[in-house]
């Protein structure tokens, strides 16, 4: 498959509909609105009484999304789900619409969905009898519950390797689809883990940000006062196709995905790798699927936690790949504004990089008053920045996971 | 053994229409005997679990749920009106409903 500078070995698939659900907007509009003005989402927990904590605050979605999911979901089986379930399931359902597949799809044993998850985000606070106990924590759920309320009857299936899980995803996905086993899937990922034991168990690994007096500055990937990762909840859902089908069924192609890079740094449960070597290694491999060379990438959605360790290293490793061209790269990390939406971080960062290509718009980065000397790269700081449409044909997303797996997609302009 | 009264029929009939429009929100008016609690319903067979409990209260019946999962092997309860009959048979015949030639 041609790319502009070498050959991929794997064909690129379609994306042709998109799904968004943060802290910042229930859906893809007011998300992406939200991302484009720099808002700030971060605030007190409402979820449930943080007192005690040494962390208070998180970016929870609106309250709203609880109507959200009455309109999708019936009673009975919102029952039977997890919040992080709901949020898959009406994720995904925008992500259909967004592509049209109820007009378009003809045999639904060839549509797949492969969901990013750490678990279902089941975290009861006693001993009390739950008779859907074993539904609501079957870390299975949420692709299960997409392809029952689809009926979509292809391969279904939810993986697992933390915050990279959506990339991890897209790469199945991708495998499906390209192998000829599916002609469509929904791939991406939701996450909901804000809850007091969840919170409690990220305050026990030192993650989360914990010392400053105004939640809205928290979260302040690559500034040198950084200090944590601030939690949130999400999901980004991606309709892809194989390239024939969504031509033979009329469908707006909105970029092309290559297969995802991906590596395991086999280094430590909880620290990455020094020097982002690495990161690195995923972001090369991703170039090589892609047949691409790394001035070819117009914008980069970091990781960017906002960890002392993941943006240092980060950039270490953004400046080995991309060489010169690091210095002209624009790097923004939108966790400054959705928060860290855990295992569906890939997920949601997937559907940004698309919009970011499609409308020809960079999300910045949010509360980057003092950038890090020690990093130094073009992190699009507070304003979102305009690009022309041969500046940006190509954009990459980065994804890494406590464990060491690491995941990073590309996506293309269409030809 | 006497069957069930049309009156003590009509308020099963009831209370599982009932159990089902609120429970799968939906309007009790678009509920049928024909409706399938599976595929009209995205309902689930736990359900049928629920509804046993509420029944077992109001008419003290004493059926384990063995002898129901060994009888719905045999007749499954797929739709609205196979619960209703179901229901009606196990006020009528309690835990001997195995032995008995429905």
């Amino acid at each position: 498959m041609p790319g502009e500078s070498g050959a991929a070995r794997v064909p690129r698939v379609a994306v042709t509909g998109l799904g968004l659900v943060t802290g910042l907007g229930l859906e893809l509009e007011s998300s992406w609105r939200g991302l484009l003005e720099g808002r700030n989402a971060t605030a007190r927990f409402r979820a449930f009484d943080p007192t005690g904590l040494a962390c208070t605050f998180g970016v929870e979605l609106p309250p709203e999304v609880e109507a959200l999911f009455a309109a999708h979901i019936k009673p009975r089986q919102r029952a039977q789900m997890t919040r992080g379930t709901m949020l898959a399931c009406a994720t995904a359902q925008q992500a259909a619409q967004h592509a049209r597949l109820e007009e378009r799809l003809g045999d639904r044993a060839r549509v797949g969905v492969v969901l990013g998850a750490t678990g279902t985000g089941y975290a009861p606070r006693d001993g009390a009898l739950d008779e859907h106990r074993i539904l609501r924590n079957m870390a299975s759920a949420s692709a299960a519950w997409v392809s029952l309320k689809g009926k979509f009857q292809g391969p279904s299936c939810v993986v697992s390797t933390a915050c990279s899980s959506g990339a991890y995803a897209l790469h199945a996905a991708q495998l499906l689809l390209t192998t000829g086993q599916c002609d469509v899937v929904l791939a991406g990922a939701a996450d909901s883990a804000i809850s007091y034991l969840d919170v409690q168990g990220f305050c026990s690994l030192m993650a989360l940000c914990e010392d400053v007096p105004d939640p809205a500055l928290a979260s302040r990937p690559f500034d040198l006062h950084r200090s944590g990762f601030v939690i949130g909840e999400g999901g980004g859902v991606l309709v892809l196709e194989t390239r024939e089908h969504a031509r033979r069924t009329g469908a707006r192609v909105l970029a092309e995905l290559s297969l995802p890079g991906l590596c395991c740094e086999g280094y430590n449960i909880i620290s990455p790798e020094p020097g982002g070597l690495s990161m690195a290694r995923a972001m090369r491999l991703a170039l090589e699927n892609a047949g691409l060379q790394p001035a070819d990438i117009g914008y980069l959605n970091a990781h960017g936690t906002s960890t002392q360790l993941n943006d240092l290293y980060e950039t270490q490793a953004i400046r080995a790949v991309f060489g010169e061209h690091a210095a002209r790269l624009p790097v923004s990390s939108t966790k400054s504004m959705t928060g860290h939406c855990l295992s569906a971080a890939a997920g949601v960062e997937a559907v940004i990089s698309v919009m970011a290509l499609v409308e020809g718009w960079l999300p910045p980065t949010r509360n980057l008053a003092e950038p890090d000397p020690a990093l130094g790269l073009d992190f699009i700081p507070g304003r979102a920045r305009r690009v022309a449409p041969e500046e940006l044909r190509h954009v990459m997303s980065n994804s890494f996971a406590f464990g060491g797996q690491n995941g990073v997609c590309i996506f293309s302009r269409c030809p | 053994m006497n069957p069930v009264e049309p009156k003590t029929l009509g308020e099963i009939r009831d209370l599982v229409l009932d159990y089902f429009a609120d429970e799968c929100d939906i309007d009790r008016g678009t509920i049928s005997d024909e409706t399938d609690i599976i595929r009209d319903l995205e309902g689930d067979s736990l359900m049928l679990l629920a509804l046993l409990e509420m029944f077992r209260k109001k008419y003290g019946l004493t059926v384990e749920l063995k002898s129901l999962g060994k009888h719905l092997m045999k007749r499954p309860a797929r739709t609205v009106g196979q619960v209703v009959s179901l229901t009606a048979e196990l006020v009528r015949h309690g835990n001997d409903i195995l032995s008995v030639e429905l």
